[in-house]
């Protein structure tokens, strides 16, 4: 279509401006986003953003898109539900590490085993922004936040491991600083058939003063070439290498997706199943 | 003479077959055109405990449980310890010897009828005892044998020829079985009038099922729970043979969320529940209601609190539905009040979801959601079906999702459409749908989403839903909700047979109420009872806060329904 070739990633961005502080990593990842729906020519009336709650759940609002920033936790099932209702279009979640892995942790493994032809942005600041300075469930230990004052006591979650664990069929990690490589990272993410997900490390400069831009500057790299993302044993040692915090695709396979999944069962329901209302109610007749 | 009108309870161990053989002879009577209206007991246990289950037939049109049984087949012991004392004054028990024995200064008639033995003697095994209670009960009622057999022989025949000789022999011992015994005479059925109408018998559960198919529903996600669940076995059977998909959620939160992503993807939605999944969902209704999405929830009612007793009837999550979530959020309430308004007020509920864009939920319960009833089946070509205000593709530039308006509907757009992009959001808003704190913008915005609910009382008010039976003169009136339309039309037909009449209201939309015309039936009327089953008379507090009235309150929370004999029973202290 016309329309979609001549769409520019500044086309993109809807009337509303970003909310967030100055030098928030988020700012990466909608540069990234756009370029890569640029990139891609989606069509803005075939684009749906879900996001959840925290500062990166304002993501939709920024984007031209059909957006539904629903409640805390829930973007994955309200996606979920969107895809089911019409596969044609491109969904995507965006949300927080508090969004996605804490109050919404539960309806990741099952977004895992349904495998919905999504791509879900979790982008990680290790820390509670929107309410201005809590912990997180990827906040680093001896972290000191308002909730923690005497430092975090308990291990931060590690995202790319636990996707690894439950199964999702593309998992990646990037980084809010390196936009050129996270605009390639989403389109290969849309191209994959099936749920990808990926770790977006976006430091916040205002509350998190532990993994900041020099820290992770110091510390990222990008996955070695002769990593073979189609092997799980590879992608977890890459996974659990703690000195360096490796970024690109850790592990990518194939595995139906929960829309030719919905396809099989109403395959099957024709086969033994009447076609229309009034055939069931004879079923039921006396 | 013979009977018009007689209850029939079968109890023993569940998995002893006393569910099937009530269901059994329900479908029989049913089939030879008398009217049925059946009740079942569960046991806690998944198998085992004692499960009961009864049937009411009548020659005539029949709308609640009743009270005590004509005729108890008690089973076992336990069973007749537990349903023993509920006999009518001129009941029977009809007792398995071998398994119950009957207790000194009984005051019913008793009548051993040897299940097991008969089944040891005829088949060699104790299974077939069910099928010779069955067959006893046909004798005993007089209803045609052959037109039980015929669905002794449909249910087994998947069985092999085997067990299905077996049972056919236990049958045609059973018949016989109390041939000649005084006790059991004097409970033949009057013969009913042949139907013309054609009916199918259904469950309340699977009247809103059929009724959401019916209305075009195409997405449904749910999490097993007591008794909401057939509703979701019942879409996972039939609704993707239809081209729609069913989902089972990993929790209610997640059935909610996806319920409401799909309606946002454009399709009709629903999920079904019981009181705890509500609690669990109440923060997204608050979500589609500022978002101003189509939805529809079932909350098959169970009594609470906390786990509470899952398997028992309740009307007690009224207030609930009525105002639970954060903040002050408008969403529609209906009760339906009968199996098959079930099915209407399903329809009537989507239709509703669409077109005023607001969360709707369907409040049924436990006691008729699992009962069944013959239905006259519905006419498709007669059911309105009404589908959102769509805006028109192409000519929405500038487009703003939540114009104000009039009505206080806007029209909306769909994913996909060309220009209609907007941001569906739990924040406050602007017409736009961009957040919003100002207090302008939010006193404005909340009595826009406000008035929907205005102009849907306004045509509640001019079309009414539900029962406003002034009857002419009456100085006395009873008002209920739900599934007590049954028991209280019972109660007031008998008041009448007395010379008394009794006005009788039943809204089947309870938020928005129609105001004028529930004004109108309570001006004339000097006492007023408001029936429900629940312990703090939520009903009778929401009237209270919106008229003048003192009603006298008939609660109760025992997790069985009414009968007809208990609401006439409070009605006559008070006329």
């Amino acid at each position: 279509m016309t329309q979609q070739t001549m769409l520019k990633p500044k086309d993109y961005k809807s009337e509303i401006t970003p909310i967030w502080c100055p030098g928030c990593g988020d700012f990466g990842d909608l540069a990234a986003f756009t370029q890569a729906m640029a990139a891609m020519e989606v069509d803005p009336k075939d684009l749906v953003i879900v996001s959840g709650i925290g500062c990166s759940g304002r993501f939709s609002h920024f984007i031209k898109c059909y957006a539904y920033h629903t409640a805390h936790g829930r973007a994955i099932p309200t996606a979920t539900g969107v895809k089911t209702a019409n596969p044609d279009l491109h969904v995507f979640v965006v949300g927080g590490d508090g969004d996605g892995l804490s109050i919404g942790g539960g309806h990741l493994p099952h977004a895992a085993r349904r495998n919905p032809d999504i791509t879900y942005l979790l982008l990680d600041n290790g820390i509670y922004g929107l309410t201005k300075g809590q912990s997180s469930p990827t906040s680093p230990l001896g972290m000191v936040t308002r909730t923690t004052p005497f430092g975090m006591q308990d291990p931060p979650l590690d995202p790319v491991l636990m996707f690894l664990s439950y199964g999702f069929t593309f998992v990646a990690r990037a980084f809010s600083s390196n936009v050129k490589q996270l605009a390639q990272l989403l389109t290969e993410a849309v191209a994959h058939k099936g749920f990808s997900i990926i770790q977006l490390i976006s430091p916040c400069p205002t509350f998190n003063q532990v993994v900041t831009f020099d820290w992770m500057k110091a510390h990222v790299d990008p996955i070695p070439d002769d990593h073979d993302p189609s092997d799980l044993d590879a992608a977890f040692r890459l996974a659990l290498d703690k000195e360096r915090v490796n970024t690109g695709i850790f592990y990518r396979t194939e595995a139906p997706t929960m829309e030719e999944k919905m396809a099989f069962q109403r395959e099957e329901s024709a086969k033994r199943e009447p076609g229309t209302v009034d055939e069931i109610f004879q079923e039921f007749l006396l | 003479m013979a009977c018009r009108d007689i209850i029939v309870r079968v109890a023993g161990e569940g998995g002893e077959g006393v569910i099937s053989v009530a269901g059994i002879l329900t479908r029989s009577a049913a089939n030879a055109a008398w009217k049925v209206f059946t009740f079942r007991s569960y046991p806690a246990e998944i198998k085992g405990g004692l499960a009961m289950m009864q049937v009411r037939i009548s020659t005539d049109a029949v709308q609640s449980i009743g009270m005590e049984a004509d005729i108890l087949m008690a089973f076992n012991q336990e069973a007749m310890d537990t349903w023993g004392d509920r006999i009518a004054p001129n009941g029977v028990v009809l007792y398995d010897p071998k398994h119950c024995e009957i207790p000194e200064g009984f005051s019913h008639k008793a009548v051993p009828a040897p299940l097991h033995e008969t089944s040891m003697t005829v088949t060699g095994g104790r299974l077939s005892k069910n099928i010779v209670a069955l067959a006893a009960l046909t004798s005993v009622l007089a209803i045609p044998p052959d037109k039980v057999k015929e669905l002794i022989r449909s249910r087994f025949k998947r069985k092999g020829e085997d067990i299905l000789e077996k049972n056919m022999k236990a049958f045609e011992a059973g018949l016989v079985l109390l041939d000649g015994v005084p006790e059991v005479a004097g409970y033949e059925l009057e013969q009913p009038k042949a139907e013309a109408e054609r009916k199918i018998i259904i469950s309340g559960n699977q009247a809103v099922a059929m009724g959401a198919l019916a209305a075009g529903c195409r997405y449904v996600a749910g999490y097993p729970i007591t008794p909401a669940t057939p509703i979701l076995e019942f879409m996972m059977k039939y609704l993707p043979a239809l081209g729609g998909d069913v989902v089972q959620a990993e929790d209610e939160i997640a059935a909610i969320a996806s319920v409401l992503g799909a309606s946002f993807a454009g399709k009709k939605a629903m999920t079904a529940t019981s009181g705890p999944g509500l609690c669990l969902m109440s923060e997204l209704i608050g979500m589609a209601s500022m978002s101003e999405l189509p939805l529809v929830i079932v909350d098959v009612q169970r009594s609470g609190p906390g786990t509470g007793m899952p398997t028992k009837t309740e009307q007690a999550d009224l207030m609930y539905a009525l105002h639970g979530t954060a903040g002050e959020a408008p969403r529609i309430v209906l009760a339906p009040t009968s199996i098959e308004d079930c099915f209407y007020q399903t329809v009537e509920a989507f239709n509703l979801a669409e077109r005023y864009q607001m969360p709707v939920i369907l409040l049924t319960d436990q006691a008729m959601a699992y009962r069944t009833q013959s239905v006259v089946i519905p006419d498709m070509t007669h059911l309105d079906i009404l589908e959102r205000d769509v805006a028109e593709s192409g000519a929405v530039a500038g487009y703003d999702r939540y114009f104000d308006t009039k009505s206080g509907i806007s029209p909306m757009t769909i994913p996909g459409m060309v220009d209609g992009m907007y941001i569906a959001t739990g924040l406050e808003h602007d017409e736009h749908g961009a957040p919003n704190y100002t207090p302008e913008n939010r006193v404005r915005s909340m009595a826009k989403r406000y008035r929907k609910l205005e102009t849907l009382s306004k045509e509640l008010d001019a079309n009414g839903n539900g029962v406003y039976d002034p009857a002419a003169a009456a100085k006395i009136g009873i008002i209920g909700w739900g599934s007590t339309e049954g028991p209280i039309k019972e109660a007031i037909a008998r008041a009448k047979e007395d010379g008394t009449r009794v006005a009788h209201m039943q809204p089947k939309v309870l938020m928005p109420l129609a105001k004028e015309k529930m004004m109108a039936f309570l001006k004339p009327l000097k006492k007023v009872l408001v029936v429900e089953e629940n312990y703090t008379a939520q009903f009778s507090s929401y009237l209270k806060s919106n008229f003048k009235v003192e009603p006298i309150e008939v609660n109760k929370c025992t997790g069985l329904p009414f009968s007809g004999d208990e609401v006439f029973d409070a009605l006559k202290k008070h006329l």
